[in-house]
């Protein structure tokens, strides 16, 4: 009796392994959630599609953008389309971040020592050609080993009514009304894609649309080109005695919107705001580490001001493009609580009214002393004023446009750019992008643990074509994370390509069944 | 003795703040998220120094009883925290966006009810008719398009193909009005500001139409069906045999009759318009309470949505009371 | 002793026949029940009567005009969405997702509203002041907050969007069943049941519940459509269901960017909305008609 079960079960167990062995050990099929915002989620389909037609299983899931961050952060999402900006064109605050063992925004789980090493060689190195090579090294590993499906950038499209004349977007998303003059009429209204700014103080914010606003009503020592190239702007010269030391000396009568003339002492006060803990009121400024390692400021003349940091930092120029002087004595006499409320700065247009989340004006600043010298115009500006109006529904934003309200919005969406071109009274401008977007793969957990998985998912995706049908070519393929816009680029490494058949051979290899 | 009842009412909403404040702070820190990594953004480099001094800012460093401590202790005071991302009190915030949705609010509600009363009452006297069926059609799209599609159809017909109305905000950049009361069509009105009054009114109309239109929808079907309980009740047909005028029994006795349960749903719904209007909000760009909230649940700044939740229960309830003082007023034979 | 019991209507049974019976000849609800009988038929066959795959992209044909407008493409008579995917034959599949939301979600709030209502309506005392002080805090949370709270907590997916909908929805059934309980408790013949020794459950459910339950019904004809709309607010805050399946809600909140350009990929699942909430409150409306005793003399 007990001889027979044992024998049925032994043949039973048998026969089971024989039909099950193949099917479990080599025709697994891989299957994962691919997780994304709202406003991604025509591509997260087309790229699942193209998922789909190799035998993966697919399933796109739309989530809100802080649950989904927090949930990849936790290390409990397996694929989920992220993207990343970058203001300082340079790996620092792009790769650093993303790859570095550990890092805030690694949402990959990636780590690799020697990219650790290379990233901090490239971000302290005072030679640029090393600095250069270290992130072309980066590049390679990255593309050999695979830990996003990478992506793309996009193009920036902004429009604007016929009538604004020398405008171009920055591709610091700074709109500099500056430069700007209207056919008809002195003020330009600029349809914001926001529902508010955050704030009004310049060591209080971290997102772009505020900066995009407060630049116009303060200068910094430096600022920027529409492009990545650094010019001087309340500084009237700049020299560096050493790697880790920076002096700048101010450029003479500039004064501020309340009157007052801007002195060294007004620089040294903007930065420490910003360095030193609780100096805003008893709070602390979020922008702390975008000084990356900047240690002490000081006035050494007259009008000279020294920035001494701990280490070399040669993205520091770029850096400070992003920081605006302060007044110190007004700030002193009314509070860092009311300076937010009532702004005042050095900038071409001084603020009028208005509020954060509704509509804010500006108007001319009539002593401005003229702006940087190397982006022409110089002088006061030749618009009376200027109106920043919060416009976060795309159709309506575009709507104001075409009804005259507005004369500059952000971000059209590439399916109304038409719309906007066939109308003789408005135009869509482009600029290059500084965010990178792509598809990233927790490396810590099964199947994307496996080098051959994400490298099979690199070739699976077309992604020429799903750019060009849903960003109707408004988008640029990457071969990495890196951006052509920014420092040790590698212009030579190509993006993998769409290759179904190496998809399928490097799938089988790891282990999955293939369509 | 009404005065005691009415004391006893507000009185019964103190355990109702109370637990609503609670809910509202733990349900918010159940939601995943860390309010200094969002901040940070998705972009830029950032240290472990930064988010441990914005932590420190926010209390968030604190145990979780001692931060529900500080809300409700505060909360009681009328100080309602800072919020985490644009750093100034909630108070000050809710204050300067409350009139902007109350406006819209009360807008949208005297556009639906001066429509909807009307047409509920004809339907119900003419019913089954052509008018009849129009308006309840009509009512059903009322209900079934959300407002979003209704806003951005109506941006496109009548401000930017007819060019009657401006597209979105609440008044128009050349338009300068100081804030006294934050309503613009109060200020405007105690600046004599015409230009302002004008303007304003313009800006309304498109937002309040959308807005009402669910509203107006619900009101029509309650004010109709109530109207057609009430002319079957005894003393309309009653008073309709004793010969009195068929349209004074309808607009005097029927009439009054049947807003009761329209007062009823008018102010629930009041209640649903302050805070169910984040999307005509979002689509007019009108800067209020309900795209506050929305952006701040998002940015999971959770001083400003305790605060909000805490002002839209605080509404509702007060409506609710209102409602109970206006049934008084319409049927005294209901007491408190 | 038992006859007198008896003499006391079961309401139930017998009405329900009637109610059947008498609501087949009301010609509203007739219009109702075939509208949205014909809308549930379409869901069930969704495999025959699409045209297209609704899953199935065509990025090159993407925002197609409907067929019958100048430039549209041939086959896609309502148009394609913005992944190029047939909008017809979506709003066919989509019906099946809205319906069961819209169903789900209804049920989910009146079955417990109605219970607790019960409950707290017959019972009174300790009961109905906890339940009435938890739905009157409940009330307090605006809908939508509440909904975007709890798809934040919860994640994208069916039963979450239900639950997000449902969590605060009972509160509404809650109350017309507690007021209606409490006025039917205080009708002669539950005083006479009970004085006859018959049990409270059987109160409740022979006597009470046969005699209220159509205000729920109606009630709940009329929320259905109010949650098939709120699906649609829930994705155009970017939340709500898993893309794969298409609801008409999301539909809607789809097409909103291309509004200008493209109206056909929102307004087409709109009027699907419209029509199935249209058609739902007809047949709330026969069944009041029909229910409530003091119409029925019309």
């Amino acid at each position: 009796m007990h001889r027979q079960r044992l024998t049925a079960a032994v043949a039973v167990a048998v026969l089971a392994l024989g039909i099950w062995a193949p099917a479990g050990a080599q025709e697994r099929t891989l299957a994962f959630a691919l997780d994304t915002e709202a406003f991604r989620r025509p591509e997260a389909e087309a790229v699942a599609d193209n998922l789909r037609a190799l035998g993966i299983q697919t399933e796109v899931r739309v989530w809100e953008r802080t649950s989904l961050i927090a949930r990849i952060q936790a290390g409990e999402r397996q694929a989920y389309l992220t993207d990343w900006g970058s203001a300082f064109f340079d790996p620092y605050d792009l790769a650093e971040p993303k790859f570095t063992t550990g890092g805030r925004g690694n949402y990959s789980f990636y780590t690799n020592k020697e990219v650790d090493e290379l990233l901090v060689a490239g971000s302290t190195g005072i030679d640029n050609a090393r600095r250069r090579d270290a992130y072309f090294r980066v590049q390679e590993i990255l593309f050999r080993e695979a830990p996003w499906v990478f992506g793309y950038f996009r193009q920036d499209t902004h429009g604007a009514s016929a009538l604004v004349e020398n405008w171009e977007p920055a591709m610091d998303s700074r709109i500099n009304l500056h430069d700007v003059r209207l056919a008809r009429g002195g003020v330009v209204a600029v349809g914001m894609n926001t529902n508010a700014i955050v704030t009004f103080d310049p060591a209080m914010f971290r997102d772009r649309k505020t900066e995009t606003v407060l630049r116009n009503i303060f200068d910094g020592l430096v600022t920027r080109t529409t492009r990545d190239k650094v010019v001087l702007e309340l500084a009237a010269a700049m020299r560096q005695p050493s790697p880790t030391v920076y002096e700048f000396t101010l450029r003479p009568g500039v004064v501020f919107h309340n009157g007052d003339a801007m002195t060294a002492d007004d620089v040294v006060f903007t930065f420490e705001r910003i360095i030193k803990e609780g100096a805003v009121g008893g709070q602390s400024s979020p922008r702390r580490a975008l000084l990356g390692p900047l240690d002490r400021v000081e006035r050494v003349g007259d009008n000279v001001i020294r920035f001494t940091l701990a280490r070399p930092f040669p993205v520091f120029l770029q850096a400070l493009v992003h920081f605006q002087i302060v007044p110190r004595r007004y700030i002193q006499a009314v509070g860092d609580r009311a300076f937010a409320e009532r702004p005042v700065g050095t900038g071409p247009f001084k603020y009028l009214a208005g509020r954060v989340d509704s509509q804010i004006v500006l108007e001319r600043f009539e002593p401005y002393y003229g702006g940087a010298p190397e982006l022409p115009p110089v002088g006061p500006a030749s618009l009376r004023g200027v109106v920043f109006r919060m416009m976060p529904e795309p159709a309506t934003r575009v709507a104001a446009l075409r009804a005259g309200e507005v004369h500059i919005i952000e971000d059209v969406p590439v399916d109304l750019i038409g719309e906007l071109e066939r109308d003789p009274r408005t135009a869509v401008r482009a600029t290059q992008g500084t965010r990178v977007f792509g598809i990233e793969l927790n490396n810590a957990r099964p199947p994307f643990n496996d080098v051959k998985v994400r490298q099979a998912l690199n070739y699976a995706v077309n992604w020429e074509a799903i750019l060009r049908a849903v960003y109707r070519g408004y988008a640029t393929r990457l071969s990495t994370a890196f951006l052509p816009s920014g420092f040790g680029y590698n212009p030579r490494q190509q993006a993998y390509p769409y290759d179904v058949a190496r998809a399928r051979a490097l799938l089988r290899e790891a282990g999955y069944a293939v369509r | 003795m009404r005065a005691v009842v009415l004391a006893r009412r507000v009185l019964t909403t103190i355990p109702i703040m109370f637990g609503v404040a609670v809910i509202v702070f733990v349900v918010m820190r159940m939601l995943p998220g860390d309010p200094v990594d969002i901040i940070l953004g998705q972009a830029g480099a950032a240290s472990q120094q930064d988010l441990n001094r914005l932590r420190q800012d926010f209390y968030l460093d604190r145990p979780l009883g001692e931060q529900l401590l500080r809300f409700i202790a505060g909360a009681a005071r009328g100080d309602l925290g800072m919020s985490f991302a644009r750093r100034r009190p909630v108070f000050a915030m809710l204050v300067e966006a409350l009139p902007a949705t109350v406006e819209l609010a009360l807008a949208a509600t005297l556009i639906a009810l001066a429509v909807a009363i009307p047409v509920g009452v004809l339907s119900a006297v003419y019913q089954r008719s052509w008018l009849d069926r129009l308006a309840m059609g009509g009512a059903f799209l009322g209900i079934s398009m959300p407002a979003f599609w209704l806003g951005i159809v109506a941006i496109m017909v009548f401000a930017v193909q007819l060019g009657w109305f401006p597209t979105s905000g609440r008044l128009s950049h050349e338009v300068l009005l100081a804030p006294t009361t934050g309503f613009v069509l109060v200020d405007s009105v105690l600046a004599r500001n015409w230009a302002a009054l004008a303007d304003g009114l313009r800006h309304l109309v498109l937002p309040a139409a959308v807005l009402g239109a669910g509203l107006l929808a619900i009101v029509a079907r309650v004010m109709r069906s109530s109207m057609l309980e009430v002319l079957r009740e005894q003393y309309v047909t009653t008073a309709r045999s004793k010969g009195l005028a068929g349209r004074l029994v309808i607009w005097r006795h029927a009439m009054r009759n049947a807003l009761i349960p329209t007062v009823t749903v008018v102010g629930l719904q009041l209640g649903v318009l302050l805070g169910g209007n984040m999307i005509v909000e979002t689509v007019f760009g009108w800067p209020g309470m309900g795209r506050l909230v929305v952006e701040a649940i998002f940015n999971r700044d959770y001083p400003v949505v305790q605060g909000a939740v805490m002002l839209y229960a605080m509404t509702f309830v007060l409506a609710n009371l209102a409602v109970d003082l206006c049934y008084i007023y319409l049927d005294p034979r209901i007491a408190l | 002793m038992a006859t007198i019991a008896a003499a006391i209507p079961p309401l139930g049974t017998r009405r329900g026949v009637g109610t059947v019976a008498r609501l087949a000849r009301h010609p509203s609800a007739v219009v109702g029940a075939v509208v949205v009988a014909v809308m549930a038929g379409l869901a069930v066959l969704a495999p025959l009567a699409a045209p297209f795959d609704p899953g199935a992209s065509r990025l090159e044909g993407r925002l197609a005009p409907p067929s019958w407008l100048a430039g549209g493409a041939a086959g896609h008579w309502l148009g394609t969405d913005g992944l190029g995917r047939d909008i017809w034959s979506r709003i066919i599949y989509g019906g099946r997702v809205s319906l069961l939301v819209g169903l789900a979600a209804t049920v989910l709030s009146l079955v417990p509203g109605l219970i607790l209502g019960l409950a707290a309506g017959f019972f009174r005392g300790a009961t109905d002041a906890a339940l009435s002080r938890f739905a009157e805090l409940l009330m307090a949370f605006p809908h939508l907050i509440f909904a975007i709270g709890v798809m934040a907590a919860l994640g994208p997916g069916f039963w979450n969007l239900v639950m997000a909908l449902a969590f605060k929805g009972w509160v509404e059934f809650f109350r017309v069943a507690r007021g209606d309980t409490l006025s039917q408790s205080s009708r002669e013949y539950v005083g006479a049941a009970r004085a006859l020794g018959a049990s409270g459950a059987r109160i409740l459910g022979r006597h009470i519940l046969p005699n209220m339950i159509h205000t729920s019904l109606v009630l709940g004809t009329l929320r259905m459509g109010h949650f098939i709309v709120l699906e649609a607010s829930l994705s155009f805050l970017g939340m709500g269901l898993p893309p794969r399946l298409p609801a008409w809600g999301s539909m809607v909140a789809d097409g909103r960017e291309v509004m200008l350009t493209a109206w056909w990929v929102s307004t087409f699942p709109g009027l699907a909305i419209v029509f199935l909430v249209l058609a739902v409150n007809l047949i709330g409306e026969g069944l009041r008609d029909v229910l409530d005793p003091r119409l029925q003399s019309e």
